[in-house]
């Protein structure tokens, strides 16, 4: 085993090392244009991705080398256990990986942590284990698909990224991630065997092996569904979306509808006197909408951050201050000295008094935290609590400063606030204007439009179909859309003057698709519900929308996989207890479970 | 006018202890979609000696070897090497089976010093005498990179760490394939030596009847999936023999005589190989006009040859333009 190891590791030692110094240098050059470590997790994504290639590849190169028959005789008839290959092959690859992966980023973490005054925090280190963890899952992948008799097998890649890939704290990932990465090996392992054609031995070995294929093939499904149907409703000219008039009453009319235009459709239907005035004076005025989009908060030592900003850069003193997970203050540096400018903490320049949360930066130098916004003040380098929200409350949108007012959107709330003007600090206290609870729950709620009138706000409220994509999964609320207009008035006290059902203009078809696989669809959900602790809109396991059509399709589903399932064990030879799993499976996981089937089980 | 040819399988004696086999099937049967690769093949091999297997493309032979070291299931019937179930073997099974295959699949990074190391690690009954005697045979030195190997160079290493690892079976398909003269004779003389030096039952697969001539003991003839034939070289050949015949005329139908497998016109008289036909053959033969009939020697190539091509398409006695 020791001399199929170091005869891998020899195989590949040059062009390790060719990797090795490309992405050093560029891992240089991409941190002198910009903090690498600071960035979002959108720009790191692509450098996630070529990683992930290249573990894929090596895999492809070193295993698939010995996919013909000739080599893979040479490589299993030894006096050598399949199980002692396969962890030569595997210990190899996670050696040249971290050499021409991890090796680099490492030192190039600890250049900046013991060199320079740059915020370097555990995060940033548990980070390149992670990466190092996922570029070894993609080797594990490309290597199952490699000696399995189908290379459809690398969509077992898909599901342990269902659980490990999230934007939550890197500590808090290390379980899922060796979760995941101890899946992928252990099935990777089983399928290093000398006849790679024979069906998986034992029950067990089976559905540790299926259940990813499965839940990678109801991936793959879900984006082939929405694929053919979009680009078929397109060609028949019947896609909502893909056109320039959209049906009339519609959601997709009202959320394209100026915000003018849409508080006056909800004010169409009202019977409220003021109603027309209302209606002739929104043209004039210019009213503000202002959608729950700020989806998640960071959190601890995030795996990456979010495209927000975590920083300020203080002109004045020349000043640039990055937030610390560590530490949960700010660090200041100087940018072009690179010299240490001490800390700000809650108390301000120099306090030491963490964050109980990691803030967001707002345009207007506020910080958001979920529950809290604070005010710097810049000149006196202080931090000023200005609003705090009830238990459970938390924002779910940039605050917004229209009006002369400061405008709050939260999960329980729209809150409009006035700066004290008579207060001599600089940064002034915040008054209540008035405030609406969001009646239906903020899951529901699509945007809201303001108008300022001279004697009070129209204030309409768009509860959409809630169709949103989080990591891999799509969720769909159940409730019809509805808009709801209210008139608040000077004293802020508000009333509803006008209420109305909207059309949902998307087929059913196209806004959700559990009918591929009821279980799966709620099982790709539950590692996003359970880890995304970020999340302004908590994830929620949601009901069935009900919807006739979507119940006949899903039974017909898996009416005809358990059907075709039966046809096709007729031609094979598995035993008959083994017929039942499978059975169960297709009745129960419908399209996946059959894929997975006529994958796993070769006919005669 | 057709007559069927029979041909019925010979075995080697039987022999009533089963451990003395090295290699035993029972109804073996291997299917790609609707094809039969293997056809209820009932094979048993006995310990020691080459044994030669031969058959057209697509006999089964690759077939039978995949199934027999394990990387193959076979559709039904049962396959046993070293008196293991082939689909069971282990670590231990496989440091008793040597293998080489056409391909000489060796890590082509590396230098043949560091592929023997690394071998001889894997084997503990390894036999460094044997490997430099064999490789003795072969122009290469320690410090070569397996990537700068000539093919008859490759498969002389193959061989020699084949040898070494002291196997109680050596499977060899088809080793020879794209050797030069040179290095195919030096192959041949490494096996033929170091077999004499082992206890070992080596099963050589090839389409080189002048190889089989020279290397085996015992000849199994396969075809489309069956055994056809099982004996010594030399019984093979007494089986099968050669007619030379002068007719006047042509279209006597002489060829459709029983165990006539293979008809050639050379020279204006007539050459039947036949299989399983004594003297009367002869009589037959001017029974049906020949004006005399004689026997003549046969080949091994020449009679495996017309073996195998039994059931093609017929030659046509009067092909050549002859009158």
């Amino acid at each position: 085993m020791k001399d199929l190891f170091f005869s891998e590791l020899r195989r590949f030692r040059w062009l390790a090392l060719v990797a090795f110094t490309a992405n050093f240098l560029l891992l240089l050059f991409l941190h002198r244009v910009s903090n690498l470590l600071q960035q979002s997790w959108l720009d790191a994504l692509p450098m996630l991705f070529i990683y992930l290639a290249a573990g894929l590849a090596l895999a492809i190169a070193q295993v698939g080398s010995y996919r013909k028959p000739s080599q893979w005789a040479w490589l299993i008839h030894r006096p050598l256990s399949p199980a002692r290959i396969f962890a030569a092959l595997a210990l190899s690859s996670l050696a040249l990986l971290a050499f021409v992966i991890f090796l680099p980023m490492l030192l190039l973490l600890l250049g900046t942590d013991f060199l320079t005054a740059r915020v370097v925090d555990l995060r940033h280190y548990l980070l390149i284990v992670h990466v190092l963890a996922f570029a070894l899952m993609a080797w594990m992948a490309g290597a199952h698909a490699c000696v399995s008799r189908s290379r459809m097998a690398i969509v077992v890649f898909f599901a342990p990224q269902l659980l490990a890939l999230h934007l939550v704290s890197t500590i808090e990932l290390l379980l899922p991630v060796l979760l995941a990465l101890g899946w992928l090996t252990y099935i990777t392992g089983r399928s290093f065997r000398a006849n790679r054609e024979a069906p998986i031995r034992g029950t067990a070995t089976l559905l540790v092996t299926a259940l990813p294929l499965q839940l990678g093939l109801f991936l793959l499904s879900v984006v082939l569904w929405r694929f053919l149907f979009v680009s078929g409703s397109i060609l028949l000219g019947v896609d909502p979306l893909n056109t320039d008039y959209p049906p009339e009453g519609g959601l997709i009319a009202t959320e394209r509808a100026e915000p003018s235009e849409g508080i006056a459709l909800g004010l169409a239907s009202s019977e409220d006197s003021r109603a027309a005035s209302w209606r002739a004076q929104l043209p004039l005025l210019e009213p503000l909408r202002i959608a729950p989009a700020l989806q998640r908060f960071p959190v601890r030592q995030q795996f990456s951050n979010l495209y927000l900003p975590t920083g300020w850069y203080d002109e004045e003193r020349n000043v640039s201050w990055t937030f610390s997970h560590d530490r949960m203050l700010f660090i200041g540096r100087n940018p072009e000295s690179g010299v240490a400018k001490g800390v700000f903490g809650l108390g301000g320049a120099g306090d030491v008094m963490p964050f109980d949360a990691v803030p967001i930066v707002t345009e207007n130098n506020d910080l958001l935290t979920p529950h809290a916004l604070y005010g710097i003040d810049e000149e006196a380098q202080t931090i000023e609590l200005r609003l705090e929200l009830h238990d459970n409350e938390q924002f779910t949108a940039m605050p917004q400063r229209e009006f002369g007012r400061l405008l709050l959107l939260t999960n329980q709330r729209l809150i409009a606030l006035r700066e004290d003007q008579r207060a001599a600090a600089t940064i002034k206290p915040l008054v209540s204007d008035w405030e609406l609870a969001l009646p239906e729950g903020p899951q529901h709620l699509d945007f809201a439009s303001l108008a300022e009138l001279m004697d009070g706000w129209l204030v309409s409220f768009v509860y959409g179909d809630g169709i949103r994509q989080i990591g891999f999964s799509q969720f769909n609320v159940v409730t019809p859309p509805w808009q709801q207009v209210l008139f608040v008035d000077a004293d802020g006290k508000a009333a509803v003057v006008a209420e109305r059902r909207i059309n949902d203009d998307r087929p059913a078809m196209y806004r959700t698709d559990w009918w591929l696989s009821p279980p799966l669809d709620i099982f790709t959900t539950l590692p996003e519900a359970v880890l995304d602790k970020g999340l302004t809109w908590p994830m929620q396991l949601s009901l069935l929308p009900r919807v006739p059509v979507l119940y006949i399709a899903g039974a017909l589903m898996l009416i005809l996989s358990t059907g075709t399932a039966c046809w096709w064990l007729r031609g094979t030879r598995v035993t008959p207890a083994r017929r039942r799993v499978w059975l169960v499976s297709c009745a129960l996981l419908g399209l996946p479970a059959l894929l997975s089937l006529l994958l796993l089980e070769p006919r005669e | 006018m057709s007559t069927a040819l029979e041909v019925v399988p010979r075995r080697a004696p039987s022999t009533p202890a089963a451990s003395r086999y090295v290699i035993e099937t029972e109804g073996l049967t291997l299917r790609y979609g609707r094809k039969l690769a293997l056809k209820g093949l009932d094979l048993r091999i006995p310990q020691g000696r080459i044994h030669a297997i031969v058959g057209a493309n697509g006999a089964g032979k690759t077939s039978l070897f995949r199934i027999l070291l394990g990387f193959q299931s076979p559709s039904g019937g049962r396959a046993r090497i070293l008196g293991r179930d082939c689909d069971g073997l282990n670590e231990h099974d496989r440091a008793r089976i040597g293998f080489v295959n056409e391909e000489h699949s060796l890590p082509a990074w590396l230098r043949v010093s560091d592929v023997v190391a690394m071998q001889r690690r894997l084997y503990p009954q390894w036999n460094e005498a044997r490997y430099r005697g064999i490789v003795g045979h072969f122009d290469v030195g320690p410090e070569q990179r397996v990537r700068e190997l000539s093919r008859g160079e490759r498969a002389g290493v193959n061989l020699a760490i084949a040898m070494a690892q002291s196997p109680e079976l050596l499977i060899l398909d088809e080793p020879t394939l794209g050797l030069d003269v040179v290095a195919k004779r030096a192959f041949l003389e490494a096996v033929l030596t170091s077999v004499e030096d082992a206890d070992c039952t080596v099963i050589y697969c090839s389409h080189q009847m002048e190889e089989i001539e020279r290397l085996a003991d015992n000849l199994i003839v396969m075809e489309c999936g069956e055994l056809m034939h099982m004996s010594p070289p030399d019984e093979f050949c007494e089986r099968v023999t050669l007619w030379v015949a002068e007719f006047p005329f042509l279209a006597s139908g002489a060829e459709y005589l029983p165990g006539v497998l293979q008809v050639q016109r050379i020279d204006g008289l007539f050459h039947f190989i036949v299989l399983d036909q004594d003297e009367s053959f002869g009589k037959q033969l001017e029974d049906k006009g020949a004006r005399r009939a004689w026997q003549g020697p046969v080949d091994l190539d020449r009679a495996v040859n017309a073996f195998l091509t039994r059931n093609h398409a017929r030659p046509l006695p009067n092909d050549g333009g002859a009158q």
